[in-house]
């Protein structure tokens, strides 16, 4: 059986963002028709929401438990680079605690909440920012995965029976420094004893379309960066399939950790750190 | 009765780290009438072990109607819910006084409160002996007379394990709801009967072994405190059983 190894402090996994910072980037998803969000800020909001969902999900009452380690690496003007700023500046893989501890800043951002009455109440939560939104020079993608797979390599050195690493890749998909299939094909080829590594890819775009989640084939992709970038996703195991459909995705049995021009932050509940907070139904 | 407790936390966890929680009354357990309480503290959100010892005090402390009456288990776990937000303001209190106030990624998890599973058994070893038991998500009792398995309670086969059992939340718990989810079972006991109480991994490898044919029940009694730790070392090695708390409770006649 692949794909269940524990995750936990004495056997943890690891998590490699690649963030496109192309100039391509500030484009607004979906063409013109009074869009607003550009795609360099949808990719820095989920990134920023998916680090702070895997902090919280491995909080405990005395800190964050590093379950996974975690590298962002930023690509577009200065190459392939670890894009985290601050205290983590130029770090590569970072424990989860210490990424939790050590945000850009932490915004103040007011959501409506159900006040238990028929009402809705202003709650104030604390936003965590690692990643500001970046969109400048080209877009070496070819080179940002090869360094995810220098670190995937060397992770799984270190880690050969834990949970495969996870390197999810958050694009408009415009490449131009080569095919990235290949090196994506030689990044899925390296595992553990667990499984393949897993290769997830966001892609958002300017080609419209309706937005795709987890789908079995590319037919219905809108253009050759979504099918190309399709093409390079991992099916997702069964047990993250499992956890998917649980979550609302009617998903098909080759469902690919792809995604397009939709939300990609659900990724993190597809993982078992143990046993799932969640109401009697 | 005799009642026997075996206890420890994942490998790799400090024994402060363990959330699970049992209860039970009176405590040395040395009377004809014995009420025990087991629950499983879910790994995924905050103070989970100690809403799982507040469930399990409530039903230590609870009477008949808990353990075999839907409403009344479910009114018994509204007392634990009722102190919740007590235990939370001393808990964020203790925080501050220690100079460590609550992070960022604390404040969703304690918002959505803490979830365990529990497993109420009433024995009674008087004219009529017997128990009766109460149960939500995959804390399980085991009945067995002469070696041999008589009743498996609420889970019944290793296969049915898995990482979202039915759990009893702090807020918001609708009393139809766990009234309606509530599982009750009971059982004449015999001479010599015994009852294990225990969560999930131990529950899991039992049924496993019994599936297996190779009966686990003489591999449990042969244990001491010290013989557990190394026997749940070798068998967690071994992939035999998950890394999890483990907690087990034996009642002998």
């Amino acid at each position: 059986m692949t794909y269940q190894a524990e995750i936990s402090r004495a056997n943890p996994s690891c998590f490699i963002f690649l963030v496109d910072q192309s100039a391509s980037m500030v484009d607004p998803i979906g063409g013109s028709g009074g869009v607003t969000a550009r795609k360099h800020e949808v990719v820095a909001d989920a990134l920023n929401r998916l680090l702070t969902e895997i902090a919280i999900k491995c909080a405990k009452e005395e800190g964050v438990r590093d379950y996974f380690h975690v590298a962002v690496i930023g690509y577009g003007a200065r190459s392939a680079a670890p894009a985290l700023g601050g205290d983590l500046a130029g770090r590569r893989l970072v424990p989860i605690s210490e990424l939790a501890d050590h945000p850009l800043r932490l915004e103040e951002r007011v959501k409506k909440e159900p006040d238990g009455a028929g009402g809705l109440v202003e709650v104030t939560t604390q936003f965590p920012v690692w990643i500001e939104p970046v969109a400048n020079g080209a877009t070496p993608m070819c080179q940002a995965l090869a360094e995810a797979k220098a670190l995937v390599a060397e992770w799984i050195t270190q880690h050969p029976r834990g949970f495969p690493p996870i390197v999810l890749n958050l694009t408009d998909g415009e490449a131009n420094d080569g095919d990235p299939v290949a090196v994506a094909d030689e990044l899925r080829l390296l595992g553990t004893d667990d499984g393949e590594a897993l290769l997830f890819n966001l892609h958002v775009s300017d080609a419209g379309g309706s937005p795709v989640t987890f789908p079995d084939s590319d037919a219905g992709l809108p253009d050759a960066y979504a099918r190309t970038l399709f093409a390079m996703s991992s099916e997702l195991p069964p047990h993250m399939q499992s956890y998917a459909r649980q979550n609302g995705y009617p998903i098909g049995e080759t469902a690919h950790g792809f995604v397009y021009n939709a939300d990609v932050v659900s990724l993190v509940q597809f993982l078992d750190i143990g046993t799932r907070a969640l109401a009697l139904r | 009765m005799r009642a026997t407790i075996r206890h420890a936390p994942k490998a790799g966890n400090s024994e402060a780290e363990y959330e699970d929680a049992y209860r039970l009354a009176p405590a040395s357990g040395g009377s004809g009438r014995l009420r025990v309480a087991v629950a499983d503290g879910a790994s995924e959100s905050m103070l989970a072990g100690r809403w799982a010892g507040a469930l399990a005090e409530a039903f230590a402390a609870a009477d008949g109607p808990a353990y075999d009456d839907p409403a009344g288990f479910a009114a018994t776990v509204a007392t634990a819910a009722d102190g919740w937000p007590d235990l939370v303001a001393a808990y964020v209190a203790d925080r501050d006084d220690r100079g460590r106030p609550l992070r960022w990624y604390e404040r969703p998890g304690l918002a959505k409160g803490a979830f365990a599973t529990l497993l109420a058994v009433a024995v009674d070893d008087g004219e009529e002996p017997g128990w009766r038991a109460a149960a939500i998500g995959d804390t399980c009792l085991f009945h067995v007379r002469d070696g041999a398995l008589l009743s498996a309670f609420p889970v019944e086969s290793a296969a049915e394990f898995g990482t979202a059992p039915p759990l009893l939340g702090t807020l918001g718990a609708d009393p139809g709801l766990i009234a309606e989810r509530v599982l009750l079972r009971s059982g004449a006991l015999g001479p010599g009967d015994v009852l294990y109480a225990c969560t999930d991994a131990l529950a899991a490898w039992i049924l496993a072994r019994t599936e297996d044919g190779a009966p686990p029940w003489d591999v449990l009694d042969g244990l001491d405190d010290a013989g557990f730790a190394d026997w749940l070392d070798a068998e967690r090695t071994a992939e035999r059983m998950g890394n999890d708390d483990v907690t087990l409770v034996r009642v002998a006649r």
